[in-house]
């Protein structure tokens, strides 16, 4: 498995007159010949200014009630009013706000924690690598939902909720990564400059920061990528089933659990959180495949 | 192969003793079982109080709350619950309406991925192909419990429409039960269409991209250059040399996203408001049921680690350079 050899000799024709800096130009190149991943990343951009921007612009506030109760779609209200006259429009926003953030924290957390532990049960091998791993198994056995309700559903209250939820997906979520990146590490482990940095007496902590993760971090970027998608979708579900994000703050998921009845009656209360869920994981996913092609060619998706 | 399966059991045994601790603590700690109890307005006597503190043994340290567990469990004793459910009879009726779903979806989430991987690799960039891709990404992205509730939608207003009930939409099963067991097989059946199309639909993309993936390598393969070489016809070598390779990365793949499917069926079943594990779950982790939660991760666990060992061996079956001992 080549991570970053590919660059400079999977296109040697390319390479040849690019200048100092020439790699990244190359993948930045790759991605944008990926058009959906392109178009993807314009709109996941647009969603994130909308969110944290445009919420504080927007002349309704989520969780301030307007004397519109129930109205349709309108100039004044896009996405329409529920019962109590909340403003949809705000609330998705407040909506997607929460949730993209959860998200990021989701995949940082796990994406950090997890490459470290892979990276060094995948270099020291023996009884650490599994003790380690079995660690990971046992992670792996049990339901994330479940586990992620007992936990989330009795901590999650107040302010903070939202920080709980992530933090809660995230020791559910790492497990994936330091299995990815164990396996990279057994491949890179037998390189030579790895032997050679070993030969010079360097430390493990410094291999594992200044030789292993640089190499793997192709990999690790596409699955941190696609686990933000995953992790959208695990926080809706868990904030839809009323142990994720608490009122009064709100989130996609909670929005679609609070409006499922009004399916028939407003569907505009049901359709646009719903929407903007599938819009976010969609142009993220679609991210990390123009990622993928870019960075990496030996990972395939995977699923929470 | 006996000798196999009897070690990769005494294997999960101290996997499943140090994964139920850890939870036991977990649950323990997330909450106070008799928080609602002693909320109560007005408020119960602390008789009773203490007597339901010493019948949930919350008066014994957590290591001896634990072990009573575990004894307990070998013994066929599921231990105390908050609202005082048999736990263990109550999971024995649940457990198979949700293996069912799952089973089900499984099923069909595999023939699906088998389907769909085999046309996009056949066919490699085409607009099957990137239709099919696109499909992957869109469900890949898609909330299970939105899409539940949109075809749920969508079945009662055919039902509407039509003006007979076409699709179930509630339950898993009639209430009450049809007689004859003919009717029953159909009503059961009847119920698990629309949940069984939402888990799957979520369920089949990844997979289906493992089956593209592997069926493209295999196609560049010299034994299946071979094969057409001795004149077999193009159907045959893809049935029984494409397709078999490409079972085999799929049935680990598979194995590992059970604990997912899980998760899925809580879900889904509480859109199709089901008598499932699901709603199990969330009254037990409501109610901080200690030892209902354990009760259903215990039950669950098991049935994951257990798939995931056929999984091992049908491994071997399907690989015959793989020898289990």
């Amino acid at each position: 498995m080549d991570i970053l050899a590919p660059v400079p000799t999977g296109a040697p024709g390319e390479v040849k007159q690019e200048a100092p800096g020439a790699p990244y130009r190359l993948m930045v190149r790759r991605f944008l010949r990926h058009r959906l991943a392109t178009v993807s990343l314009v709109v996941f951009t647009c969603l994130v200014l909308l969110a944290f921007v445009g919420g504080s612009l927007w002349h309704y506030s989520y969780d301030v009630f307007t004397p519109d109760n129930s109205v349709p779609p309108s100039l004044e209200h896009p996405f329409g009013t529920d019962a109590t006259g909340y403003d949809l429009f705000a609330q998705v926003l407040r909506g997607t706000q929460r949730s993209i953030e959860i998200a990021l924290l989701v995949a940082g957390v796990s994406g950090a924690f997890g490459s470290v532990w892979g990276a060094v049960a995948g270099l020291y091998g023996g009884r650490i690598d599994t003790v380690m791993m079995r660690i990971v198994d046992l992670v792996l056995i049990f339901p994330a939902i479940a586990v992620a309700a007992v936990l989330a559903g009795n901590v999650a209250h107040g302010e903070q909720s939202w920080a709980l939820v992530g933090l809660v997906l995230a020791a559910l979520t790492w497990p994936y990564v330091a299995r990815l990146v164990r396996g990279l590490v057994l491949s890179l482990r037998e390189r030579e400059y790895v032997a050679a940095a070993r030969s010079f007496g360097a430390s493990i902590p410094h291999i594992i920061f200044r030789h292993i993760l640089p190499n793997a971090m192709g990999t690790i970027i596409v699955t941190v990528t696609v686990n933000v998608a995953v992790a959208i979708l695990a926080e809706t579900a868990l904030s839809f089933i009323g142990f994720g994000v608490q009122p009064p703050d709100t989130s996609l998921g909670l929005l679609v659990s609070q409006n499922q009845t009004a399916i028939t009656t407003r569907p505009w209360l049901f359709y646009f959180p719903g929407l903007f869920i599938v819009l976010i994981a969609l142009s993220v996913n679609f991210i990390g495949d123009g990622l993928r092609d870019a960075l990496d060619t030996t990972q395939s998706g995977r699923r929470a | 192969m006996f000798a196999y399966i009897v070690r990769r059991l005494l294997h999960t045994v101290p996997v499943v003793i140090v994964g139920s601790f850890a939870t036991f603590l977990m649950v323990s700690a997330a909450g106070d079982p008799l928080g609602d109890l002693k909320a109560k307005q007005p408020p119960v006597s602390p008789a009773v109080l203490a007597a339901e503190t010493h019948r949930l043994r919350l008066d014994e340290p957590l290591h001896l709350r634990y072990w009573h567990w575990l004894s307990g469990i070998v013994r066929g004793d599921w231990g105390p619950s908050v609202s005082r459910i048999d736990i263990g009879h109550e999971i024995g009726q649940r457990v198979l309406v949700s293996v069912r779903l799952v089973a089900f979806a499984m099923i069909v989430a595999v023939l699906l991925a088998l389907v769909v991987g085999l046309v996009s690799a056949v066919r490699r960039y085409s607009v099957i192909d990137y239709g099919f891709t696109f499909l992957g990404f869109l469900m890949l992205s898609m909330p299970a419990f939105w899409l539940a509730i949109l075809l749920k939608q969508q079945a009662i207003d055919v039902n509407d429409a039509v003006g007979v009930s076409l699709f179930y939409t509630v339950g898993d099963s009639s209430i009450p039960a049809p007689t004859g067991f003919a009717d029953t097989v159909r009503d059961v059946l009847g119920h698990l269409v629309l949940p069984t199309i939402v888990l799957a639909m979520t369920a089949f993309a990844p997979w289906s991209r493992y089956v593209r993936s592997s069926i493209i390598e295999v196609l560049q393969s010299d034994y299946v250059r071979l094969a057409r070489a001795k004149g077999l016809g193009r159907r045959t070598v893809l049935v029984r040399h494409a397709l078999r390779t490409a079972l085999i990365p799929l049935t680990t793949v598979v194995g590992l996203d059970l604990a997912v499917l899980f998760s899925g069926a809580v879900v889904t079943e509480t859109v199709f408001q089901w008598r499932g594990m699901g709603s199990f779950l969330l009254t037990a982790v409501r109610e901080r049921d200690v030892y209902a939660v354990m009760g259903w991760l215990l039950v669950v666990s098991l049935i994951v680690i257990l798939f995931n060992l056929i999984a091992d061996l049908l491994y071997a079956v399907l690989d015959p350079r793989i020898r289990l001992a």
